[in-house]
């Protein structure tokens, strides 16, 4: 019994940082992943997919998002695409699933997970999916889901979505799932496998190798570790094997630099080189350091070529703080006398402070250096 | 900067020239015009700025005209720590020569000299200070345009050794244009960052509005959520009903049963009952019957014992009242009667007497209507009235008075006849005996002729004639009068009016009289009345009957028709009394008649009643005797207490199920099932609204929307920080230049104004006092506490001033570095008292600078005090 396990689609995503065109190819590659799922599925004579939960970025995702995703599930042959609603795109009175777009173009190899009823995809195999009835379940929908289910000796393939109570950030929330419940229903033979979304890491819960989040297909943040990857799950009553297939065309990368000086500079200009696939990576980085004109200038300069590369460079603000302080030598050639030395000199006292004054009289030093430079 | 030597040769006229100038004190170069004393200046501009190879016109002009040779010029001078020799040749021999003898000894010669030399120049020498220290010929008469930055770092002492070319000012320009990119010049934010500001408060708006929108979305999926969870509590709600209701239905049924368990009972009390109440009213009846039937028993004894006959007295009082009724009658009948003749008597009597006053009064109307008639007669025919008569009076005295006048005032003839004689007078024959005498009125003119004797024409004068026609007139009046009188003369009128006077009265008294008997009738009916009562007075002459003797008189009469009056009265009321007691009488007869038949008709009748009574009780008996009926009626009381015993046991039944409140309950709770399904209902609808309403909003794409918005309000605002970054740098910069720019203005100005000062008393006296501008140029003077506005001053004034304001700024740069104040003929609008004075404060600047002054017009500056003069050789000349 083989099946592709995979979640996060968020399909709709938009990424504000990536400008017009990377912003096009970003969605484009986010649709394109369904179809190379797909690819694999039929390439590896799986009959399904489970998709745990985001398949939509959100209820209220354009229309178009919609259609192209159906079309993508209708275009694979042989292959049924079962849906659960996540914390995304929960089963609420909203809800996409239930939109007259997503009724009039669902194809008939793809199926919505309604509710907790088991579905049978292959003769003694059984679906039994926890969708998320709204986006605050106060519940643990995986432990309610498993409750009616015996040990029969059906197949059965869980399909969730949201925190585990093992690795949460906050315990409290009540919708965390148990598991322990999840772990004594694989024991008893109730269950099989559970496959879990929400995390956009790949990530394996339990030590048997029977509970795993499948993580996003393509990257949307810099914070994912191990994103990009679809499971390939090959489950039988007394074992199971789950082997991670790369499909992701996407990469986010952040990093921090010191660019105090021209070291710094360069380390920058080495990194950004040394990554490939430029026009499908999203940077951000951190820059900290106090600059003359010249290397701020330099510094720019190297950004802005970079940025012409990347899917999209960006300056990670929070921990950035570039303070561009014109040196002695930035000035020396300018040769300011008289009054011009003593504004000089006092627009220099004020900007080496630090604060909101401090900046704007750097701004005003590098300005006066470029009035001063123009003449020369 | 100091010049110690210029050598020219072979310049424009000039064959060869040197000059030397001391370091300190003032050179004045005379010169005729032509020669070139301006080509000293000239050629010291030259050697330090254009190159040997320059094909610039002004190099071009200094070539001697029709020489083929090269024009030439050395200068040695020291600037900062240099000093050194320079030698140019143009258009020949082209040349560059530089000697440097401090402050190391260097020699260089072509580009290479004349780069050192510019390079020398630009760290030691302020060229706008230079530019600003010459007076060229005719050009500049006024102000020097020191540039705040020259003066200022020359007047400063910490830059004061040497010093590129200061690029403050331009760079003041940019900074101010940097500024003015951003900001009005009110200091308010330019347009342009506003609206950018206001985009991105827009693009906030639209940010917030997709978020309200989707919050909207997000808080109606929630309330449909609420409600599909509260349907399902009212679902169980209505289940716990439905059970309630269930029960309480069971109860209200067992209730149902008994009540009509109840209800059979009721209907058995009431036959029972009905049973109960026959045999009662049987028994009653019986009873009643039977003492019917005795009461009729009674009545027919008490009647047949009160019969009583009726008597013979009563007919025969009644008889004999009705005798004297009759009588009463007869007698009132013969009163009525006679009293009927009497009045008629009396009535009689009475015409009468008014028969004859009436009749009295016809005679005396009937005279006096003939009275009245003759009266009338009289009058009318007698015309004489009070009037006539007082004309005919007036008339006859008239007459007389003109007889009077006539007798004595017409001429008269008087004929005496002497014999008979017969006169004919105005033609008519007069016989005149003897001795008569007759005279004649000549009124107008009159004629006597004795026949065949004489005529005698006499005519009389006017007044006589007047007399003779008033007498004529009156005639005339009196005549007429009596003819409308009708009468003779004034005697017979008067007899004719008393005449009338007397058929006046008559006719009156005729009136009174006829009035007086008339009153309010005619006489015709005076007539017919007399007529009318003779007739009935002889009419009941005749017809009266002869009963009795017609009264005497009237009063007889009247007293008899009184007497029988009260008589009549009298049987009248005797008449009537007897009348009642027989109508009293007659009633009682009839009242006896009539009760003794209606006894006996009740007698009849309550025998036949007692009859059938006795038949019915008989007959009764028959069918059941007295005691069946008692007997019945027990029976049927038993039956009846016991069906009220079973009837109160039921109730007591019903009562035990509490009909009432199980009936409320029931119904309560099949309203509150009603309620709580449509309470159930309306949820459901709502829910489907907020289904339907959210469908059209997710085709909305809110989601994307919201991204989108956001990046737009992202980009928008970091343009927009980006920008006020800017602005507020280009500010602060601007702000900074701009205040110790200020301040260091008023740090140059000082000094300057405090040397023209100083320099200008010398030629304006002590009262001179100078306002300076911004750029340092004069902006007012005042003299003897007058001031004026520079461009107010004459043009020596100004030229004087321009000259001073350069001496002293050459002298205040002059300690360092500074350069040569040179003037090419200035001061030539100057008059010769002020000219002497100019002479004393260029030879006072000359102490402390350098001062080169060129002129055409020997003996111009002969009052400058110590002075080196060198007079320029004519052309030629060498």
């Amino acid at each position: 019994m083989r099946f592709v396990h995979s979640s996060d689609w968020q399909l709709g995503m938009t990424r504000h940082f990536l400008a017009g065109e990377a912003q096009a190819r970003y969605t484009a590659a986010r649709i394109d992943a369904v179809g190379t799922i797909g690819a694999l599925a039929v390439e590896e004579g799986c009959s399904f997919v489970v998709v745990s939960g985001d398949v939509f970025e959100s209820n209220h995702v354009e229309r178009q998002v919609v259609v192209r995703a159906l079309d993508a599930m209708k275009a694979v042959p042989g292959v049924t695409f079962y849906l659960l609603a996540g914390n995304h795109d929960p089963l609420d009175a909203a809800s996409v699933f239930r939109s007259v777009t997503f009724a009039e173009n669902c194809p008939s190899n793809v199926v919505v997970i309604a509710d907790s009823t088991p579905v049978e995809v292959a003769p003694g195999v059984e679906i039994v999916g926890a969708p998320w009835p709204n986006k605050r379940p106060l519940a643990d929908l995986v432990s309610k889901a498993l409750g009616g289910l015996t040990a029969d000796g059906t197949l059965r393939i869980v399909v969730g979505h949201g925190g585990v109570t093992s690795m949460a950030p906050n315990p409290t929330d009540p919708a965390l799932i148990s598991v322990d419940a999840v772990g004594s229903a694989l024991t008893s033979g109730t269950v099989h496998y559970v496959a879990l979304g929400d995390r956009h890491s790949t990530t394996q819960v339990d030590s048997a190798g029977r509970v795993w989040y499948s993580g996003t297909p393509e990257q949307t943040d810099y914070d994912e570790v191990d994103p990009g990857n679809v499971l390939l799950v090959e489950l039988g009553r007394g074992s199971v094997s789950v082997e991670r297939r790369k499909v992701g065309t996407w990469t986010f990368v952040r990093k921090h630099f010191d660019v105090g000086d021209r070291e710094g500079i360069r380390q920058v200009e080495r990194f950004l080189d040394g990554l490939t696939d430029k026009q499908r990576t999203i940077v951000k980085l951190s820059l900290v350091g106090q600059l003359s004109l010249v290397d701020m200038a330099a510094l720019t300069s190297e950004l802005e070529h970079a940025s012409e590369l990347f899917g999209a460079l960006e300056q990670w603000k929070r921990h950035s703080e570039l303070v561009v302080l014109p040196d002695d030598h930035d000035f020396e050639e300018l040769g300011l006398s008289g009054y011009g030395r003593d504004a000089l000199e006092e627009l220099r006292s004020i900007g080496s402070g630090t604060g909101e004054e401090a900046s704007v009289a750097r701004g005003a030093l590098g300005l006066l250096f470029r009035l001063a430079s123009v003449e020369r | 900067m100091r010049i110690h030597r210029v050598k020219i040769g072979n310049f424009r006229a000039i064959t060869s020239v040197e000059v030397e100038f001391p370091t300190e004190g003032v050179t004045i170069i005379e010169g005729p015009n032509e020669i070139g004393k301006t080509s000293i200046s000239e050629a010291i501009d030259l050697v330090l700025s254009e190159r040997d190879d320059s094909a610039k016109r002004r190099v071009k002009s200094v070539q001697p005209v029709g020489r083929d040779v090269g024009a030439e010029v050395e200068i040695e001078m020291s600037s900062g720590p240099y000093r050194f020799v320079l030698r140019k040749r143009w258009h020949r021999q082209r040349e560059t020569v530089l000697t440097v003898s401090a402050p190391h000894r260097l020699q260089l010669t072509g580009r290479e000299a004349h780069d050192k030399v510019q390079e020398i120049i630009d760290e030691t020498l302020d060229r706008d200070l230079w530019d600003a220290l010459r007076i060229r010929q005719g050009a500049e008469l006024h102000q020097a345009a020191f540039a705040a930055g020259s003066l200022g770092r020359a007047l400063d002492a910490g830059a004061a050794v040497g010093g590129p070319t200061d690029p403050l000012d331009d760079l003041w320009e940019r900074i101010e244009a940097e500024w003015s990119r951003y900001w009005t010049g009110g200091g308010q934010a330019k347009k342009e960052r506003v609206s950018l500001g206001e985009r991105v408060h827009e693009a906030k708006a639209a940010v917030e509005r997709v978020e309200d929108a989707l919050a909207k979305v997000e808080g109606d999926t929630q309330e449909v959520e609420r409600l599909i969870g509260e349907a399902k509590a009212l679902e169980a709600r209505l289940a716990a009903q439905a059970d309630e209701e269930g029960v309480l239905a069971a109860r209200a049924r067992t209730v149902g049963e008994r009540r009509h368990s109840v209800a059979l009972l009721k209907e058995k009390c009431e036959t029972a009952e009905a049973k109960y109440d026959t045999a009662e009213s049987a028994v009653r009846a019986r009873v009643d019957l039977v003492e019917r039937a005795e009461r009729a028993a009674d009545l027919v004894r008490e009647l047949t014992a009160g019969e009583v006959p009726t008597s013979g007295r009563e007919q025969a009082s009644r008889l004999d009242l009705e005798e004297k009724v009759a009588a009463a009658r007869g007698r009132v009948l013969q009163l009525e009667n006679d009293h009927r003749r009497a009045v008629a008597d009396r009535e009689f009597r009475r015409h009468e007497i008014e028969l004859g006053q009436l009749a009295e009064r016809h005679e005396r109307i009937v005279a006096a209507l003939a009275a009245r008639s003759a009266a009338r007669a009289v009058v009318e025919a007698a015309r004489v009235d009070e009037d006539l008569l007082r004309r005919i009076e007036d008339a006859d005295i008239g007459v007389k008075v003109a007889e009077e006048k006539v007798a004595s005032g017409v001429t008269k003839l008087v004929a005496e006849g002497l014999g008979e004689v017969s006169l004919s007078v105005d033609g008519e024959e007069t016989p005149l005996g003897s001795g008569e005498q007759r005279a004649f009125e000549v009124a107008d003119s009159i004629d006597v002729v004795v026949p065949g004797v004489v005529r005698i024409s006499v005519r009389a004068g006017d007044g006589s004639r007047a007399i003779a026609e008033q007498q004529d007139r009156a005639r005339q009046e009196l005549r007429e009068a009596c003819l409308a009188g009708g009468v003779d003369d004034l005697t017979a009128a008067r007899k004719a009016f008393a005449a009338r006077k007397d058929a006046e009265r008559a006719l009156l008294d005729a009136k009174e009289s006829i009035a007086r008997d008339l009153r309010d009738l005619t006489a015709e009916e005076i007539e017919e009345k007399v007529a009318g009562l003779r007739r009935r007075v002889s009419a009941y002459e005749s017809e009266r009957d002869s009963d009795g003797p017609l009264p005497t008189d009237l009063s007889a009469a009247r007293q008899l028709a009184e007497e029988l009056e009260a008589a009549l009265a009298a049987g009248r009321q005797e008449l009537e009394r007897l009348e009642e007691e027989l109508s009293r009488v007659s009633q009682a007869h009839v009242d006896a008649v009539a009760r003794a038949a209606e006894r006996h008709a009740r007698l009849e009748q309550a025998r036949s009643a007692l009859h059938g009574d006795e038949e019915a009780v008989e007959a009764a008996r028959r069918a059941a005797s007295d005691e069946e009926l008692t007997r019945r009626l027990e029976a049927a009381d038993s039956e009846l207490a016991g069906c009220r015993r079973e009837l109160e046991a039921a109730q007591n039944e019903l009562a035990e199920a509490d009909p009432d409140s199980v009936e409320v309950l029931l119904e309560n709770a099949r309203a509150a099932k009603k309620r709580l399904e449509g309470e159930l209902h309306g949820i459901e609808i709502t829910i489907g609204e907020l289904r339907a309403k959210l469908e059209v909003r997710g085709e909305e794409g809110l989601a994307h929307k919201l991204d989108a918005a956001i990046s737009e309000h992202d980009h928008l605002s970091a343009t927009y920080e980006e920008l006020e970054a800017r602005a507020e740098a280009a500010r602060l910069l601007y702000d900074t230049f701009s205040r110790h720019r200020a301040v260091a203005r008023l740090r140059y100005v000082a000094p300057l104004r405090d040397s023209i000062e100083k320099l200008g008393r010398l030629v304006f006296g002590p009262t001179f006092e100078v306002d300076l501008d911004d750029d340092l140029t004069i902006a007012r003077r005042t003299l003897d506490g007058d001031t004026l506005d520079f461009e107010e001053l004459s043009i020596g004034a100004q030229e004087q001033l321009g000259m001073i304001s350069r001496l002293a700024g050459a002298s205040l740069v002059a300690s360092d570095g500074g350069a040569p104040a040179i003037f090419d003929d200035a001061l030539g609008w100057s008059d010769p008292l002020k000219l002497d004075r100019m002479g004393a404060v260029i030879s006072y600047a000359g102490r402390s600078c350098q001062v080169i002054v060129l002129t055409c017009t020997p003996g111009r500056y002969a009052s400058v005090g110590s002075a080196k003069v060198v007079r320029l050789p004519a052309p030629g000349t060498s």
